[in-house]
């Protein structure tokens, strides 16, 4: 499965904002993404958005990014530009479609 | 004991055509094929497959031919059944991936590949008699497909749980997710012991620890089924009154 856009976006933008590599970049964002239960191809914007906020500036800290509140605001600021689509063919969106049986 | 196996069958099939059909429904609404392939699947193996194979084996009453015939009928519907849960195993949770679906195709190949030897070995007069033959071993594929649903199903389930805590998963559709789970283990423990018994030479059809068991898993399917896909207005609100969201 490809990575999503939003995955991509964020990796791209904490590379430029961190000084992070590419790998250090991408790995910390995998990792982040792991804690929160998605997958880095499914991850949509809004839900990205939501894992900036609440546990993209620990796993910054943790890296000695002091100021990683800062930089997860203004990759915010970005992400909500991109187009939020939602799939009907996730596990989650199919499983939620089931209970609509009448 | 008798009697409450018969019970408990009974109401495990009444509760798969029941939700077979409305989730068949839903997929002729939406023309989506996850909701077709398991409405289809649990139509066949729960609702079909069992009790043909009931009739087919212990219905001593009836002509050979006709037992025959019955048990014919049901190792069709398992082959068709079997095979659609794993294709919805493989389209919903590893739609990218190409081992799965090569997966679905072993598995498949295997249910048609054992019909055709009981068919041109013992024959299925042998089987319905005396459940001997190659068809006796379809408990293990069911054993991994149903194992491979449960790996799959846990894994969301766990992803769920953890998107739940930012208040990015309903809490109805984790607790789905953790029913579906548990309904396929059961699945599993139910046809492993089946499996085993009947590699071991062990009679479970009619026998007390055959009645026995029909009679849990039947009733533990009938529940995780109600609840995962007919859940009452009350059960879902006490779910979502134990969701707690994670504090930002």
């Amino acid at each position: 499965m490809a990575d999503s856009a939003a995955f991509e976006f964020v990796c791209s933008e904490l590379e430029r904002l961190s000084q992070m590599t590419r790998l250090e970049a991408r790995g910390t964002v995998r990792l982040a993404l792991k804690d929160a239960g998605f997958a880095v191809g499914e991850v949509r914007p809004q839900e990205m958005l939501v894992v900036l906020m609440k546990l993209m500036p620990k796993e910054l800290v943790s890296r000695g990014i002091a100021s990683g509140e800062e930089i997860c605001r203004e990759i915010s600021a970005g992400i909500v530009r991109l187009k939020d689509e939602r799939s009907t063919s996730t596990p989650e969106a199919v499983f939620s479609r089931l209970a609509g049986a009448r | 004991m008798e009697i409450v196996a018969a019970l408990a069958g009974i109401a495990s099939v009444l509760v798969c055509w029941v939700v077979s059909l409305r989730l068949l429904l839903l997929a002729r609404r939406t023309g989506q094929s996850p909701e077709l392939l398991i409405g289809l699947g649990l139509l066949l193996v729960g609702g079909l497959w069992s009790p043909l194979m009931a009739v087919g084996r212990q219905a001593t009453g009836l002509p050979d031919e006709v037992r025959a015939a019955v048990v014919v009928v049901g190792a069709l519907t398992a082959i068709c059944g079997m095979s659609c849960i794993a294709i919805f195993n493989w389209r919903v949770f590893r739609p990218a991936d190409s081992w799965a679906a090569a997966f679905v195709v072993v598995m498949s190949a295997a249910l048609v590949a054992l019909a055709l030897a009981q068919s041109f070995g013992t024959g299925w007069m042998t089987f319905a008699r005396h459940e001997q033959g190659p068809w006796t071993r379809v408990s293990w594929v069911g054993v991994v497909i149903y194992a491979w649903s449960s790996l799959e199903a846990g894994r969301q389930h766990s992803m769920l749980v953890r998107r739940q805590r930012l208040g990015l998963a309903d809490p109805v559709v984790t607790d789905r997710m953790r029913i579906w789970t548990w309904m396929m283990l059961t699945s599993v423990a139910a046809s492993l012991v089946f499996a085993s018994c009947q590699t071991l030479g062990i009679a479970v059809a009619g026998t007390t620890l055959g009645l026995t068991l029909t009679a849990i898993a039947a009733f533990l399917s009938a529940v995780f089924l109600y609840l995962a896909f007919m859940p009452p207005s009350s059960y879902l609100e006490s779910v979502r009154r134990r969701a707690q969201p994670m504090e930002a």
